[in-house]
C-alpha cells in the first residue's frame, strides 16, 4: 500500500470518532508540556547546588517512561479503532495494569540508545574542555553521527509497541527482534512517512497546538496502518 | 464516494475558520483560524477535496499569507524607523543584567568536570574568556 493510501485509510478510518480521541490528544499535548517544561528547568533553571539538578532529571526519566507507557496504550485503543472493535476510556490506561513492566523495559531500550547516541557528543565537550580547543566541525560530525545512530535505532525498534500490543504474550526480547525484521528494508520507507507530516507539524504550530487535536490522532492511526501493512507484506 | 456527515462538517468548519482567518487578518488570531481552516480542509478529504472544503482552503490559506505579508511589512516598517534596534538593545540589556547569575546546568556541571580533571591533573589550567584560572 502507498502511503497516500494509509493516510486516506486512517481518515476514513476516523471519520465521525475524532472526539472519541479528544482525550487522548489532550494527554499526549499535556505529556509534551510536560516534558518541555522540566527541560527547560534543567536547561535554564536557577539551582542551589547539584541535588536540584539530579532531582530535575530524575523527575524528567520518570515521566519519560509514563508517557512511553501512556503512549502504548493510547496506541491500543487506534489498534481497537482499526480492528473495529469498541473502546473505553478506561483502554488508555490499560497498560498500566496489564504488562507494565514489558513497556517499561521498552522505554528504558529507548532512553540507553537515546544516552548512547549522545555519548560521543558528550565526551567530544569533556575533551575540548581538556585541550581548550573546540574544533566546530568535529563537533557537528559527532552531533550528525549520532543523530544518524538514534534515528536508525528508534526505526529500527519503532513497531515493538504494536507488536506487543497486537501479539498480547510475546516478550520485549522477541518483539524487538520482530519489529528488526519487519523494518529490514522499509527503515526509509518508514522515515518519509514520518517526514510527509512535517506539513501537519507547521499547521500545529501555527494553530498553538489546537491543530493538534486532530493531527496526533490522525498520525497514530496511520501509523497504526503502516505496521498493518508492512506485517500483511511481511507474511 | 459520498461524503459522509462528519466530512462535509468538517469541510463546513473550514469554510468558517476560514471566513474568520479573513475578519481577522486586522485584529489578529488570523494565523490560528487559518491553520484551524486548512486542517478541516485537508481532513476532511476522502479522494478529493470537496466543493465547501476547497473554499474553506483557499479563504483559509489567503488569511494566512496575508498575516505572513502584514507581519512583514510590520517588521520592516520596525527596521526601517530603527525601533528594532532599539528593542534589540533593550532585551541585551536585560540579558546582561540577568547573566552571570550562578546555577545554571552549565555552570553546576563544568564546575564538577573542573573539580575532576583538577584533581586528577593538579597542574591543569583552564581558561575563561581568555583569563587563566
Amino acid at each position: 500500500m502507498r502511503i497516500s493510501e494509509i493516510k486516506t485509510q486512517a481518515r476514513s478510518i476516523l471519520s465521525g470518532r475524532w472526539g472519541s480521541f479528544f482525550l487522548s490528544s489532550v494527554l499526549l499535548m499535556a505529556a509534551a508540556f510536560l516534558i518541555n517544561h522540566l527541560l527547560l528547568r534543567i536547561f535554564f533553571g536557577r539551582f542551589v547546588n547539584r541535588v536540584g539538578l539530579f532531582v530535575c532529571v530524575g523527575i524528567l526519566l520518570a515521566v519519560l517512561l509514563l508517557v512511553f507507557v501512556l503512549r502504548a496504550g493510547i496506541f491500543g485503543t487506534f489498534l481497537k479503532n482499526a480492528r473495529g472493535e469498541a473502546y473505553t476510556i478506561r483502554d488508555i490506561f490499560s497498560v498500566f495494569v496489564r504488562d507494565p513492566d514489558k513497556f517499561i523495559f521498552l522505554g528504558l531500550i529507548h532512553m540507553v540508545l537515546a544516552a548512547l547516541s549522545a555519548a560521543p557528543v558528550l565526551l567530544f565537550c569533556l575533551f575540548t574542555l581538556l585541550e581548550n580547543d573546540s574544533s566546530r566541525l568535529l563537533f557537528l560530525l559527532f552531533i550528525i553521527a549520532g543523530l544518524v545512530f538514534l534515528i536508525t535505532m528508534q526505526l529500527t525498534l519503532s513497531q515493538c509497541v504494536p507488536l506487543m500490543l497486537d501479539e498480547g504474550s510475546i516478550g520485549v526480547r522477541e518483539a524487538v527482534r520482530e519489529s528488526a525484521r519487519l523494518m529490514k528494508g522499509r527503515r526509509l520507507r518508514l522515515l518519509g512517512f514520518i517526514l510527509s507530516y512535517a506539513g501537519w507539524v507547521l499547521l500545529a504550530v501555527t494553530s498553538g497546538g489546537i491543530g493538534c487535536i486532530w493531527i496526533l490522532p490522525y498520525f497514530y492511526q496511520a501509523k497504526l496502518l503502516f505496521y498493518k501493512d508492512i506485517k500483511d507484506t511481511a507474511q | 464516494m459520498p461524503d459522509s456527515p462528519d466530512s462535509s462538517g468538517m469541510a463546513l468548519s473550514s469554510m468558517m475558520f476560514g471566513i474568520a482567518s479573513l475578519i481577522f487578518v486586522f485584529f489578529g488570531g488570523s494565523l490560528l483560524f487559518g491553520s484551524l481552516g486548512l486542517i478541516m480542509a485537508l481532513l476532511s478529504r476522502r479522494e478529493h477535496l470537496s466543493k465547501m472544503a476547497r473554499i474553506g482552503a483557499i479563504l483559509s490559506s489567503l488569511g494566512m499569507a496575508l498575516t505572513v505579508l502584514f507581519i512583514g511589512v510590520f517588521m520592516s516598517i520596525l527596521v526601517k524607523t530603527g525601533t528594532m534596534d532599539k528593542i534589540i538593545r533593550d532585551v541585551e540589556a536585560i540579558d546582561a543584567s540577568s547573566a552571570n547569575a550562578p546555577g545554571d546546568m552549565v555552570d553546576v556541571i563544568s564546575g564538577d568536570i573542573k573539580e575532576m580533571i583538577s584533581s586528577l591533573f593538579p597542574n591543569t589550567t583552564f581558561e575563561t574568556h581568555g583569563e587563566q584560572i
